[in-house]
Parts: C-alpha cells; structure tokens; sequence
C-alpha cells in the first residue's frame, strides 16, 4: 500500500499543471481588457498555488516557469511575443517567478509530509497488526503463520522463515511449502546475515532477523516488487518482530525446562533421602537378626529362631514395596510410562491384587461385592492392580489387626466406581486430600514407617486412565474410610501420556 | 503324584543359568538341600554349550543375561531341547516374560520369589515332561474341589455336577492339558478359539470370568483358575 500510493503517472500531473496555466491564461484574457496586470499576476499565482496544493513541487515549478512565460508572452508588450518592451515590468515577472517557486516549495514540501505521514500510519498499521497477531501466536507455527499472512497482505509476496542452527540455515515453516533454495539462494542469504542488512537480487529479498544484534535467521521474500525505503523499514520491522515473537517462545520453553529439571532434581533428592532412610530400618533390622542367627544360632530356642527368620521375610516383603514405589514413582515421573488398556474383567484384577497381598491380609475378612454383570473395564490391568495393592496395603497397615475391609464395584454407566472400605480411625477432612500428595505422611504413617509414596501412586495411576481416586466418610457411616476409584467406562483407544496427568496432578494440588 | 517331594529317586539335573552370584547361590543351596544335581552357567552361551553337552532334565534362565536376550535363549534353546524350561525374570520384564514363554518356555518366576514357589513350578514341569508332550486327553483329571471325567465331559464342584457350554468346557479342557502350569493368553485363545483370535483377549475374560462363576467358590478369589496378570493363566493341581 505504502509503495502503491503514487502510482498516477508524472506525466498526467505536469500535463495538469499545463492545462492549469492555460486555463489562467484563459481567465486572464478578460481582465486583459482593463489593463490590469496586478489582477492577472495573482490569476497566475493562483493557478500556480492550486498546482503546488494538489500536485507537489514539480508540477507546481513547471507552472510557475509556464505562467511567467504565458504571462510575458500574452500580457506584457510586445504582446505575442518574449521580448519585452519595458523594463519596468521586471519587477513583476521576477516577483511572479520568486512567489510561484517558494510556494511550490512550501506547498510541495507540506503535500510531501501528509503523504509521508499517511504512509507512516498505514506503516505503524500493518506493524500494529502484525505485533497483535504474534502476541496472540502461542507456537511457532502460528508465529510464522502471522508474518506470511501480513508479508502475504501487505506486500503482495509469498515469504519463508529461515532459522540460523549451528548446522546453517534451515527453513522453519511451512514444511510442507518448498521455496527452492539454490545454493545461490542460500550464499545470498548468508550474505545478507553477514552484513545485517536487507539485500535484494531480482524478485527476491532477504531481511535479516536481529535480536540483541545478533542475527537469528531471516525472512525470505519470493516475488516481492518493493523499493522505496519506507517499505524495506516496514519489512525490516517485521522480521525483528517475528524474531522478538520465536525468541520469547524460545525463552519460555527453557523456562519450563528448566523448572521441570529443578523439580526432578528435588524429587530425586527427596527420592534419596527418603530411600535412605526407608531402606535402611529394614535392612538394619534384617541384617541384626542374620547376625544374630549366624553367631547364636546353636544357643537360642526354636521359638526365638523362627521369630527372627519371620521378621526378616516381613522386613524384606517391606523392602520389596519400597523398591517397588520407588520404580513406579521413577517411571510415573520421568512422563514415559505408557498406560497399556485392554478390556479386563475388575474381578480379577482383584483376584490378582488380593493373592499379592496374601500375607499381609491373612488375618482379614475380606468382603468381596462385584455385580456379575459388571461389564469389562478397559485399563492397564498392572497399573490398577498396583493401585488396589496399595489401597489394601495400606488398608492392612493403618486399620486395626483383624477388622474386616470391604471391597465393592458399581456400574455408574459412565463410569465405574471401586471402593476399598475399612474399619480403622479415618483420616481428618482436612487431610484427605493431602495424603494423595507425594511424601505426605499422615500421623499414622509417620508412626508405622510408610513411604508417603503410595497413594500418590494410586492418584497418578487413576488420572492416567482418565479416573479419579479419593478418600471419603463410609457410605453406611461408621467409623472408617472409604477410597473410592472412578475409572470412565468408555475409552476412546486414547494413548494417555503421564505428560498431561502430571500437569493434571498439579493442578490438582 | 508326590515322588519328588521328598528325596526323588533319581536326581533330576537342573541346568541354573544366572549371572548375578548371590541368586546363583540361592538356587544352587535351595536346589541341592532338595535333591537336585545342579549345573551353572552365567552366560547364555555358556548356558547352551553346557545344555548341549550335559543335557539337563530341566533348564532355569534368567531373562537378564549380559550377553544375549532371555527370549533370544529360548527360542535357541527350543530348536532342539525338549526339556521343561523355566525362566526368571525381574518385575520390569513383564514383556520379556510373555514372549519367552511364547517362545517356547514353560513357566515363569518373577523375583523376588520363595522356595516354595521355586519347588513347585519344578516339581509340575518335570512331572509334564515338557510343554509338547502334553497330559492325555482322556481319564479323570482331579484338583482341589474339581473332578473333570473327560471321556464323558462330565464336570464336578464339591460333588456338585455342573453344566458348562461347549466353549466353557474347551476353555477348561484346555487348561487341564496345562494343569499346573502357566499359559499364556495367546496359547489359550489360540488352543480354544483358533489362530485368527489371537488377538481378542477380551474373549478370553468374558469366558474365564463365566469358567469361574461356576467352579469357584468366591471368583474374586479364585482357588483353582489363577490370574497371572498380563501372562495368562494357571489351573492350580495338586
């Protein structure tokens, strides 16, 4: 727009100014009958300040040249004819040649700026646009997707975003779109980063893109048509924009970055010490019963033998579940694990969990209720086994010795909801929902040694099938806590990556 | 049916192959205090040239070998060994285990696991022989509350007759042929359903899930129809 602006032709402007005088002349004829040439002057000079107004300076020069000549020619003796009679009408040509260019100039120059200005309106307009729409661009490709749509509408010409990467120059964007970069191409293109400056061959112009004074890659123009300055500044200022827009994503995805790497490297850390001490009591206690056994063996009774064999295989059951949260936190965290779903029937999945569980259950009534009908649940039958193994797990820890836990399911239509119910103390409200956060010990665990690792598991395991696992009164409200797991009921053969649970997780908390 | 429990009359060979010195130590005393002759290996190639020349009644691998792929060893092994293998894995090789044994093992064993699990899977593969030689298809086959007359297809829980359909009771045919030991879904879907099904595992849970309503006592609790879970299933025998 800003390089269409004055296309009229020149010609037809001078040609104006001509038809101009010649009109003055025409009016001036009459006046001509009163001898009055004054009158005839300012005819001229009018003519000659209209030209200036409309038409700018040169026009209004080749009026003024025109008018004077028109003037001495028609008006001033010997008529039709430059030579003059008297020389005291010098004056008055000089006067009418002098006040004709100086309006030319100043009319000229005025007409220069408010077209200049305009152009700088349309400029900060489309640069306006421009820095709106990349506000808004969220990725890259919506990022160059702007800068070709406004290169596209404003200067007519398809455009490509060229990157510098430590292998050279790549084009970004569209993939799918080949602006043909011949080595000729290319060896412009390193010029024009080179000499940080705009470098046009033929139809096609190079803008480098500059951020801090280091070039970042360029915008190539194919077919482009523009050579006034103000146009070059224009697209100079869109690279930079552009450059300035894939600079912050760039700056914001090392953000998140590097917050992601501080928060594994707390987790790792918290991970250690908590392993540390985890770990340790158990093997401590295992290692002091071995000894024991190895140096007096032959002088304890039976009854104290099988004692400590029994509490080394608990102490190494208990080692084994630590290892064990351990890994499925590791893999939960590092965002990796794939949940792998298949139809499986629920009762099952607790069969499995529950022959896990063997032991630490065995003095438990252990109340199984699952409708026969209860359609087939699609999820990762290892992960939600994982899951009611811990929910029981802790169910045995945390409940007093023999009190029966209940195992029910619902079919909810859209979604099937297990609960694991249990007669011990309860938590407090206002813990429910932290004991689902990671290393959150409740009192009871601090007491009994649980890692703090096991419902967050379960949380972690049910978000990732797109379900839901929480603490709540029992249903029938006697003292005890019910969990509760929603799993959805439909499943859509979605890959679900623990990426999006993770930030679900957080959310969450 | 109990030979082996005690001291067996002749000693069975078992061929460990296991890199890791602490476990090789585990099995070798647990195995000898049993009345089995042990042989070692720690490398898979060690394991197949001692396999060839030393010919165990019975091979025990773990699928964690620095020098060659648990699954890899088996379907080497399998090319001309017709004795019961056993593999070891360890809880992150679920895949591993699956494929091994559908390439060919016979049962499974994930770490940590007791003696008596370890004495069991070996006491019922080398009372099958191995997985080709399969039980016989025709008498009583009996365990815990189950009686199966398979000649007259007549199935019985605590004295209790009932009635199966026709696929229910190729499902449990199926599993008697394996009694004792693991199969796999694939093997099952594949025995029950034909070749084209291999893939429908959902087939197998509705079936096993009806199989268990109406052998089991408690099917959450299954006392004869076992859930491996993401291997297959186990029909306990005695």
């Amino acid at each position: 727009m800003a390089a269409r602006s004055t296309t009229e032709p020149a010609w037809i402007s001078y040609l104006t100014a001509f038809a101009a005088v010649a009109v003055a002349t025409l009016v001036a004829f009459p006046m001509f009958q009163l001898r009055d040439l004054a009158n005839i002057v300012m005819v001229y000079l009018l003519a000659v300040f209209l030209v200036a107004a409309v038409l700018g300076t040169g026009p209004a020069t080749l009026a003024t040249v025109l008018a004077v000549a028109s003037f001495v020619y028609f008006f001033v003796p010997y008529y039709y004819s430059f030579i003059v009679a008297d020389f005291r009408s010098l004056p008055t040509f000089a006067l009418l040649f002098c006040v004709g260019l100086v309006a030319a100039t100043l009319t000229g120059r005025l007409r220069a700026e408010a077209v200049a200005g305009r152009e700088r309106e349309i400029r900060s307009q489309a640069l306006y646009q421009l820095s709106r729409g990349l506000a808004a661009a969220e990725t890259r490709a919506a990022i160059i997707a702007v800068v070709r749509e406004h290169v596209q509408e404003v200067f007519g010409c398809s455009s490509w975003l060229l990157e510098c990467k430590s292998d050279g120059l790549v084009v970004v964007e569209p993939a799918g779109e080949d602006p043909t970069l011949t080595p000729e191409v290319m060896a412009f293109a390193q010029r024009a980063l080179r000499e940080r400056s705009v470098l046009r061959a033929d139809t096609l112009l190079f803008v480098p893109m500059i951020v801090a004074s280091e070039p970042v890659g360029l915008v190539f123009c194919r077919g482009i048509d523009v050579r006034d300055v103000s146009s070059l500044r224009l697209l100079e200022a869109f690279a930079n924009n552009a450059a300035i827009a894939l600079q912050r994503l760039i700056i914001g995805d090392e953000a998140r970055e590097t917050q992601h790497r501080i928060d594994a490297v707390r987790l790792r850390n918290v991970l250690l010490s908590s392993m540390s001490h985890d770990f340790r009591t158990p093997l401590a206690s295992i290692t002091g019963a071995v000894t024991t056994l190895i140096d007096s063996g032959a002088s304890i009774d039976q009854e104290t033998r099988t004692d400590l064999m029994h509490s080394i295989r608990e102490d190494a059951d208990h080692l084994e579940v630590q290892v064990r949260n351990m890994l499925d936190v590791t893999r939960l965290e590092s965002g990796n694990l794939q949940v792998e779903r298949d139809w499986h029937a629920l009762e099952e999945v607790v069969g499995c969990a529950l022959t896990r569980l063997e032991r630490s259950l065995a003095s438990r009534s252990i109340k199984i209720e699952i409708p026969a009908d209860l359609p087939l649940v699609a999820m990762d039958a290892l992960l939600i086994e994982q899951m009611l193994v811990n929910l029981l797990e802790n169910a045995a820890r945390y409940t007093p010795p023999g009190s029966p836990i209940e195992i029910t399911a619902a079919d909810h239509e859209e979604w099937i909801r297990i609960t694991i119910a249990d007669h011990g103390p309860g938590i407090p409200a206002a813990e429910r929902e932290a004991v689902f956060k990671k290393f959150y010990r409740g009192a009871g665990a601090k007491v009994r040694g649980g890692s703090g690792l096991g419902l967050a598991i379960c949380r972690a395991i049910a978000q990732l099938h797109g379900g839901f696992v929480w603490v709540d009164d029992r249903q029938d409200g006697a003292p005890g806590s019910a969990f509760q797991i929603d799993l959805p009921s439909q499943w859509e053969n979605q890959q679900v990556s623990t990426q999006t649970t993770r930030n679900n997780t957080k959310d969450a908390e | 049916m109990n030979d082996v429990a005690g001291a067996p009359p002749v000693a069975y060979h078992l061929l460990v192959v296991e890199d890791e010195a602490q476990m090789r130590r585990f099995l070798r005393v647990t195995l000898r205090v049993n009345g089995y002759r042990v042989t070692e290996a720690t490398t898979a190639t060690e394991a197949m040239a001692i396999a060839e020349t030393r010919r165990p009644d019975l091979v025990i691998l773990d699928l964690g070998l620095p020098d060659l792929d648990g699954v890899t060893v088996v379907g080497k092994l399998r090319t001309w060994f017709t004795g019961p293998i056993i593999v070891v894995s360890a809880r992150q090789q679920e895949g591993d285990k699956v494929r091994a044994l559908d390439a060919g093992a016979d049962d499974y064993l994930t770490k940590p696991f007791g003696t008596a699990e370890l004495l069991a899977r070996i006491r019922v593969a080398l009372r099958h022989g191995n997985r080709i030689g399969t039980e016989p298809d025709q008498g009583v086959f009996q365990t815990g509350d189950l009686r199966v007359d398979r000649d007259r297809h007549d199935v019985s829980v605590r004295g209790q007759s009932v009635k199966l359909t026709a696929l229910e009771y190729r499902l449990l045919d199926a599993m008697i042929r394996h009694a004792g030991r693991v199969v796999t879904q694939r093997q099952l879907l594949r025995e029950v359903w034909g070749e084209a099904h291999v893939e429908e595992a959902h087939y197998l849970r509705v079936y096993m899930s009806a199989l268990r309503r109406k052998l089991e006592e408690n099917p959450a609790r299954p006392k004869l129809l076992l859930t491996e879970q993401s291997v297959g299933y186990r029909l306990r025998s005695d």
